[in-house]
């Protein structure tokens, strides 16, 4: 796949690298002057200096034959006006935003990208389980469609789950079981799937049915 | 008409005097205050001062729906996002954005707002007057 990620800071960068390790073939795009020297060091010719809400450097980056766009500037602004350039000018398939401020989900997947990521909503996550210790549902990816998202619950040792079955679990409607990872291994869940601790279930979900997965696990 | 204006900077404040002169009732915002000090003191010309994004300021001024809003910070990204997110959240029947990227502004034509390029109608008039000397 040919993926364009713009923006070059940390996100930017490793995310670039990841993909690039992965066998993509990727560019990045950054427009700030005094970063082209460390990333042109690590990235060579998958870098390209300019501004990523410009129609021309998208152009000249080969948008119009990218798979997927990534936008992961510090401004929600620019990331928002690049999808959109990005699917009315290059109709590129696939858009990915960095949302920086929690308010602005709903209003980039009304407005045509196609999915969003939150550190803000990931980090609240992330502290809530060190501060609970208990079995977590992490948001992952929002979903433009009905307000959808996928979720992962990371099972603790303590969970009272571990070691019963999948069916045993009272889903709430709108969730929708797609896969168990345990260690390297994707499991398809099926009803008579037995949960051990550390199991990390990744579920399709209604936004609302996200406090109710919280109760229960 | 009641119309809002965002951004009080050289063409924000002008506008909002000339508007404010001719009876309209004007709001304008600005997250800095320092942009209201060429605004004229007249009663129908409000100064808002705050983040376009904060729920609380915006609620007032867009509540019942202004007739026009016009967008006109120096900042392209930023004009075009409120626009579409004022537009969708408040129901605003017509919403003005300055665009200073020629292509930027006719693609966002295209997609149905209401844009206004000034460097199109610098280089047309420009135009005009080369055209007329020679």
């Amino acid at each position: 796949m040919y993926i364009i990620v713009v923006g070059g800071g940390s996100v930017g960068s490793h995310l670039t690298a990841f993909l690039l390790s992965e066998g993509h073939e990727a560019l990045l795009i950054e427009k700030d002057k005094h970063k082209i020297p460390d990333l042109s060091g690590q990235f060579g010719e998958a870098l390209l200096e300019g501004n990523g809400s410009r129609i021309s450097v998208l152009s000249e980056g080969g948008a119009n034959r990218a798979d997927v766009l990534i936008a992961v500037t510090g401004n929600d602004e620019d990331n928002l006006i690049i999808c959109q350039i990005a699917k009315t000018m290059f109709k590129c398939p696939r858009t990915i935003s960095r949302v920086n401020d929690p308010r602005n989900e709903d209003l980039f997947s009304a407005l045509g990208v196609n999915a969003t990521v939150n550190a803000t909503r990931l980090i609240d996550a992330l502290i809530e389980e060190q501060v609970h210790a208990d079995s977590m549902v992490i948001p992952l990816v929002a979903l433009p469609s009905g307000r959808a998202e996928i979720i992962e619950v990371a099972l603790s040792a303590s969970s009272r789950w571990v070691g019963k079955t999948v069916d045993a679990i009272p889903l709430p409607d709108g969730v929708v079981l797609t896969a168990i990872l345990r260690g390297e291994e994707i499991v398809v869940p099926t009803p008579e799937f037995s949960l051990a601790a550390q199991d990390k279930i990744v579920a399709l979900i209604k936004k609302e049915a996200e406090p109710l997965l919280r109760d229960l696990f | 008409m009641r119309i809002v204006i965002l951004g009080s900077g050289r063409l924000g404040s002008r506008l909002a005097n000339v508007l404010a002169s001719e009876g309209h009732a004007i709001a304008i915002v600005d997250h800095d205050e320092t942009k209201f000090r060429s605004l004229e003191e007249v009663p129908n010309l409000i100064r808002v001062h705050g983040n376009i994004f904060d729920d609380q300021i915006v609620r007032p001024i867009f509540s019942p729906p202004p007739d026009l809003f016009i967008v006109v910070t120096g900042n392209d990204n930023v004009n075009l996002m409120v626009a579409q997110a004022m537009q969708r959240q408040y129901h605003i029947h017509r919403v003005l954005v300055r665009v200073f990227d020629p292509t930027l502004s006719e693609m966002y034509q295209q997609l149905g707002l209401e844009t206004i390029c000034p460097t199109d109608f610098a280089i047309a008039e420009m135009c005009k007057r080369v055209r007329k000397q020679s």
